[in-house]
């Protein structure tokens, strides 16, 4: 997830370096050249057929549609590259001070393999992964595999504390730990919100929510998607230009209620709205705001206007797609409403013509209120 | 590199001269009150307040470590002699139709496969990945047995390094009456005991073979890791 969170795949395959995902679904949306689809799930959205194409098109295999042949593409696909990689990079669920040890969940394997056989292992670890001893352990590793997949425990939880030692026959050469702070700590000193760094990823706010599961994962344009990503978005990359993803809420509290360490998610987003609107808007929606103020409260100055509008949609249609378009930043991720062929002005004009749209003189309404 | 490290730190002190309610504590923000900034204590009774309950006794225990291996799937052997574990290895080979197996030298492991008359390679420094990525079955020890949530506890020292245990399709692993825990505290106070402060490089707790459920949410075993985990516990 950190890993996603610094785009380090892309920024690694820019500089002409081989990035393999090893997870099974890291690597089925590694392969479709799209991010996560939810953090504990990554390919949830793809149905086995839709995984096999993929697999025929890009590994050369044969169709199939049981999940289990499926999983065993991948396996001998990634087999050969732990062993023949340079370097293993993962990140961490936890961190262990007592210790100096990270420690790492997963049920496939594959974390094992790419932190045992490589030269070199790089952990790339949240700051606010740190917890104080060892035994504090027995209560966050079951906790993570409760929330996130209804494990009692998941497959692998494996402590790492340095490169192979003297009397240790394999492992790598050098271990690397990367703390990263990445707007953090802004979190931190925002004492409100501050819980948001409690969360220990496990998905299951995501699993509750009725935006999630509407919208879905993709929809979020974040690396950490549902409830969660909604709060913490705005404090690691700027709450005016992800101020958004705290209107689409209902507010319902089912993420509240899920969370197992009790981040008080639904409030975050109401408190995000409300930092928001204190802070000062950018100057551009500033400028859009006041405009559209003037238009909706004149009302020739809006009919005309929306005249124009409905012409101008006609034009922008043709566009639609291309680099011209106005609306493609809007349009490529989201529908824009056409708007009606007629306004209620007009329509009110005509029904008065023809004679349909005059209201009665007695209006059993009106006798009422007598 | 230290720049970084003091910018962090700092903007870190700064941040906590504001305190925080306490986790799970959804009233106003407390005023500036330093207290709430102490380690929770997270004492083991504390923290098993929360879990499974545990077996009394060491018969309950193998019977809770007993269900739980049915429900992950690992096959869980109970066998009185270290004669008859050996025995239960060469009936799983004959079974398997393994080739070649691949273990490390302890007491327990050397005489299994021994025992099992079969190509054998043994994880020393500087043995070959090829080779054992080769191998049928990977045969380890282990730290400790945990009933709780079925899981076996092993480290880089104990079971032969960090591949030996992920690689080959088949994890075999061979355990005495004695590792039987009841849960996971205790399994971090053996090891404390055990290792002290010169724990090995790679401690792992091993619940069940490799899964995954990334296809529909449907489960499969043998994701990355083996197919196949087999408990052996010598009773005796």
């Amino acid at each position: 997830m950190t890993g996603e969170e610094i785009h380090l795949g892309q920024t690694l395959e820019k500089a002409g370096i081989r990035v393999v995902e090893s997870d099974l679904g890291e690597l089925i949306v590694q392969l479709r050249e799209e991010p996560p689809y939810h953090i504990v799930f990554p390919s949830m959205h793809l149905t086995r057929h839709e995984i096999s194409d993929l697999f025929q098109k890009k590994l050369g295999s044969e169709p199939t549609d049981q999940p289990e042949e499926l999983t065993m593409i991948a396996r001998r696909t990634i087999r050969g590259e732990y062993i023949k990689a340079d370097m293993g990079i993962s990140g961490a669920n936890f961190a262990v001070a007592e210790t100096g040890m990270i420690s790492i969940t997963e049920n496939e394997g594959n974390a094992r393999l790419s932190t045992a056989l490589p030269r070199v292992h790089v952990a790339i670890v949240g700051i606010e992964k740190i917890i104080p001893r060892m035994e504090h352990l027995a209560l966050f590793l079951p906790m993570l595999a409760t929330a996130g997949a209804g494990q009692a425990l998941t497959c692998y939880n494996s402590l790492i504390g340095g490169p192979q030692k003297a009397d240790e026959v394999d492992g790598p050469e050098e271990f690397h730990i990367v703390l990263l702070d990445n707007g953090r700590t802004q979190l931190l000193a925002d004492p409100e919100q501050r819980d948001a760094l409690h969360c220990i990823r496990c998905g299951a706010c995501l699993n509750v929510c009725p935006i999630f599961k509407n919208v879905g994962g993709h929809t979020y344009g974040t690396t950490y998607q549902g409830p969660i990503g909604s709060v913490i978005t705005p404090h690691l990359r700027g709450l005016q230009q992800w101020k958004h993803l705290s209107q689409a809420s209902s507010l319902c509290g089912a993420c509240t209620e899920a969370c197992p360490v009790k981040i008080n998610l639904h409030h975050h987003l109401l408190h995000n709205r409300r930092n928001a609107v204190g802070e000062h808007a950018p100057f551009f929606e500033k400028i859009a705001m006041k405009i559209f103020a003037q238009v909706a409260t004149k009302p020739k100055l809006f009919e005309i206007l929306s005249g124009w509008a409905r012409f101008g949609e006609k034009l922008i249609g043709l566009m639609r797609g291309t680099r011209l378009d106005p609306l493609g930043a809007w349009t490529r991720t989201r529908s824009f409403p056409n708007s009606a062929p007629k306004n209620f002005k007009e329509m009110w004009r005509e029904r008065k013509e023809s004679g349909l749209g005059v209201p009665p003189k007695h209006s059993p309404f009106k006798e009422n209120h007598k | 590199m230290s720049t970084g490290r003091e910018a962090i730190l700092g903007r870190i002190r700064e941040a906590l001269k504001l305190s925080a309610p306490m986790p799970g504590d959804h009233g106003p923000v407390a005023e500036n009150d330093l207290e709430h900034a102490h380690v929770p204590p997270g004492a083991p009774a504390e923290i098993r307040a929360w879990l499974p309950p545990v077996g009394a006794n060491y018969e309950e225990n193998a019977a809770i470590f007993a269900r739980n291996s049915a429900d992950l799937k690992t096959a869980f052997l109970r066998c009185p002699t270290r004669a008859a574990a050996h025995q239960a290895l060469q009936k799983l080979a004959a079974e398997e139709k393994w080739a070649r197996v691949a273990f490390h030298q302890s007491p327990l492991i050397g005489d299994a496969v021994a025992a099992l008359g079969l190509p054998a390679l043994e994880t020393k420094f500087g043995y070959d990945v090829h080779a054992l990525e080769r191998c049928d079955a990977g045969i380890t020890a282990c730290d400790a047995l945990i009933a709780q949530t079925g899981t076996i506890l092993l480290t880089a020292t104990s079971a032969g390094g960090r591949t030996l245990s992920v690689l080959p399709p088949h994890h075999v692993v061979l355990a005495t009456r004695d590792q039987l825990l009841p849960d996971l505290s205790s399994a971090y106070e053996i090891l404390a005991q055990k290792y002290g402060s010169a724990l090995p490089s790679f401690v792992t707790l091993i619940t069940g073979p490799s899964r995954t459920g990334d296809i529909e949410r449907i489960l499969v075993l043998g994701a990355h890791g083996p197919k196949k985990l087999t408990v052996v516990l010598v009773e005796e």
